[in-house]
């Protein structure tokens, strides 16, 4: 919870950041929650903020 | 200010003397009127170079670490945002309390150094300051100059929260009323940056983390940091390491990694001393960073500003059943 | 040495005209830090602002600067970055005039930095006078002033609504040339006569006495004195003093691996307060504690520097002095080296 505000406060933007609590046995769940936030992200494009750019 | 000069000088005398302690960590007239600077007394003759003014500024407690892996027994003058940092470092068994001789001081308040020397020439000699309650009256060799507390504090200090230290071995002074403005919001910074739109709030940091030097003056200041070795020294090359994850590059990104780790590593630990955001070169605004998490903490889990109290756990080191969650 | 004078409301034009023909170099304020950036237009310029807080060293040795990036994927591949095109760098002040002087021997001695001596040959340094005094300032300790110009192709100095305008190298006079509408030949006795009269006035307002006679003959022999653990015990070991003094130049070769075969080497800036500055592979450290961190840093500017270029280390800005965190002061250091015993 504090890692979420606080990411919210240094400008990423919502959504980027998720936390979920899945148990071992619910193989579905993590598969459609990844499934899930990956679109999500990618609809953000790239993180710029903490870019590294080597 | 003079009674409590004075018992400071007898006291840190009477310590050395009776070899109670082998030396006492406080301040000295620093090389202007407006600067004092950290002092390490080891003699009663050095004792008597003890002070204790409006610009007493820098917080002692980090020094208990030059001490940390020998024996030597110290004192160390504290005022009531400093006390937390003893709490700090005896919590996270980096000394043990019984070592060290806590000299407390009732403190009315820092001044900002910057609107001193706006009016007093930073060549005069300090010799005298009154603290009158709403005004501090500094005497020099020039002229008498007085500054009202709520115009010349420093931000940290209107929002006062232990103005007499929460740990002490000994109370020196007179109690002083707390400089606090009546009804502030110690939060109202933090507040403020939250209702901005998230756009301009990204702007906002981008623009601050970019001018970081990467000095780590703000960690070397912190009582917070005290781990003997730090992520963020990398002894080893990226190439033996493989992609490193923090670069020393300078670079803007590097620069926001940087301080969000450091942020975390301090979560919950932080004291609010306010020392990172006066060390810092280049004006970072540290503080409201750090004060985010201790603001949401203290809403979510009524946590208290962390070094409040000798026996807390740090917040992120516990946990009760009862605690909110968000996980869907 | 010629000179001109240019009216003080005709600066930004001329600053624009640099613009149209070369990158601009100049202080810029930002949430009240003064430091040496590219900028785009004029009105970036901070022209009054002072010493800058982050000295311009910046420029010809950036805090981070990418040496090569290299690929391992078909045979190896090395690609170095495009030389420095003609800069103007604007608004240099005197001590970081001398600053560059210092800095000139350390990467165009010996071993020749290709990177240093390329920006340093392809940029004019314009200089700028100061008009005022910082309570923290000391150049004079050095023999220089507040309107040296010593070191710049240009010197720009403020006499109130107008600019006296120095040329002092033929760099200086291209760029004179090159935007020639903006200056005029007219009153410049009488600035140069201004300027000696600023020179005098600014001299009677240094704060800081700061006498350097023996300092150096005592250092020589103080490398074992007691003296450097007590002024380290309040040292916090940060960067700023070194990472804000125009002579500091040391620095650190990292390479930056992608993990896929690609990546890049670059320099950063050290600084030897850092606790892993003289690391050794071994573990074993030669300056193991914040007494020899301190200690090197003042005789590398009281003494070092003296013994391998014959130029002192320090330039008397006062950085250092104005944010040390726990005012570890150099001039007070100065003082007390002499007390030692």
């Amino acid at each position: 919870m504090l890692v979420s505000r606080l990411l919210e406060y240094v400008g990423l933007e919502p959504g980027r950041f998720e936390m979920r609590w899945i148990s071992a046995s619910e193989g579905g769940k993590v598969a459609e929650t990844v499934r899930e936030m990956t679109e999500r992200i990618r609809k953000l494009g790239p993180n710029r903020k903490m870019r590294d750019e080597r | 200010m003079k009674q409590a000069v004075e018992e400071l000088r007898r006291q840190a005398a009477g310590l050395l003397k009776e070899e109670r302690v082998k030396c006492v960590i406080g301040w000295t007239q620093g090389t202007d009127v407006a600067r004092a600077v950290p002092f390490f007394a080891t003699s009663v003759r050095q004792a008597a170079r003890l002070t204790w003014t409006p610009f007493c500024v820098n917080n002692l407690s980090k020094y208990l670490l030059n001490h940390r892996y020998d024996n030597t027994p110290l004192a160390v003058v504290v005022k009531g945002c400093d006390s937390r940092g003893i709490n700090r470092l005896v919590q996270d068994r980096q000394f043990v309390r019984e070592r060290v001789v806590v000299l407390g001081l009732p403190c009315g308040g820092m001044l900002d150094r910057e609107k001193v020397l706006r009016v007093v020439d930073p060549g005069a000699a300090l010799q005298e300051v009154e603290d009158r309650g709403s005004e501090y009256m500094l005497r020099t060799d020039k002229g008498e100059y007085g500054f009202e507390k709520r115009e010349a504090l420093l931000s940290k200090c209107l929002e006062c929260e232990h103005n007499i230290p929460v740990v002490s071995d000994l109370m020196i002074g007179p109690q002083v009323p707390s400089p606090a403005g009546s009804g502030i919001d110690r939060f109202a910074g933090v507040r403020e940056l939250e209702t901005r739109d998230p756009a301009v709030r990204s702007t906002f940091w981008d623009r601050h983390f970019a001018r970081c030097l990467r000095c780590y003056a703000c960690r070397n200041v912190c009582p917070a940091c005290n781990c003997k070795e730090c992520s963020f020294e990398q002894a080893v090359p990226g190439w033996q390491q493989g992609a490193c994850w923090l670069s020393k590059r300078n670079h803007p990104g590097q620069n926001y990694l940087f301080h969000l780790i450091r942020m975390f590593h301090v979560a919950g630990r932080c004291i609010d001393c306010g020392e990172c955001a006066r060390v810092c070169p280049v004006n970072i605004p540290l503080r409201e960073l750090y004060r985010k998490v201790m603001k949401d903490a203290e809403e979510l889990f009524a946590m208290k500003t962390p070094g409040t109290d000798p026996e807390e756990v740090p917040l992120l080191s516990t946990y009760r059943t009862d605690d909110p969650e968000e996980f869907s | 040495m010629s000179a001109r004078v240019i009216s003080r409301d005709r600066i930004s034009g001329f600053l624009d005209c640099i613009l149209r023909k070369y990158p601009l170099v100049a202080p810029v304020e930002e949430d009240g830090v003064v430091a040496y950036r590219r900028v785009a237009a004029a009105r970036e310029v901070a022209l009054d602002a002072g010493l800058s807080d982050v000295p311009p060293k910046t420029h010809f040795f950036p805090q981070t600067e990418v040496l090569f990036h290299y690929s391992n994927l078909s045979g190896l591949e090395i690609v170095e970055p495009a030389g420095a095109p003609e800069t103007v760098l604007f608004g240099v002040r005197p001590c970081d005039l001398r600053g560059f002087a210092a800095l000139d021997p350390v990467f165009g001695g010996r071993f020749k930095d290709v990177y240093y001596r390329d920006k340093r040959e392809k940029t004019t340094v314009v200089g700028l006078s100061c008009t005022s005094v910082l309570p923290t300032c000391f150049c004079r300790a050095y023999g220089s002033s507040p309107v040296d110009g010593t070191g710049a192709d240009l010197m720009f100095t403020r006499l109130g609504e107008r600019y006296l305008v120095e040329v002092r190298t033929p760099k200086g006079a291209r760029l004179v040339e090159d935007c020639a509408d903006f200056f005029t030949e007219d009153g410049v006795r009488e600035a140069a006569r201004e300027k000696e009269v600023l020179a005098r006035e600014l001299d009677g307002r240094f704060v800081r006495r700061v006498d350097l006679d023996s300092v150096k003959e005592k250092v020589d022999g103080m490398f074992e004195s007691p003296y450097w653990g007590k002024l380290a015990q309040r040292c916090l070991g940060c960067g700023i003093c070194t990472f804000l003094c125009p002579t500091c130049h040391c620095f650190d070769i990292v390479d930056e691996d992608r993990g896929d075969r690609t990546g890049c080497r670059l320099r950063c800036w050290d600084s030897c307060m850092f606790t892993d500055f003289t690391l050794h592979t071994s573990g074993h450290n030669p300056r193991a504690t914040k007494t020899e961190r301190v200690r090197n840093r003042f005789l590398h500017k009281l003494k070092y520097h003296l013994d391998r270029y014959g130029l002192a280390g320090c330039v008397g800005c006062g950085r250092c002095v104005a944010k040390c965190p726990v005012n570890i002061d150099i001039t007070r250091v100065i003082a007390e080296i002499k007390e030692v015993d």
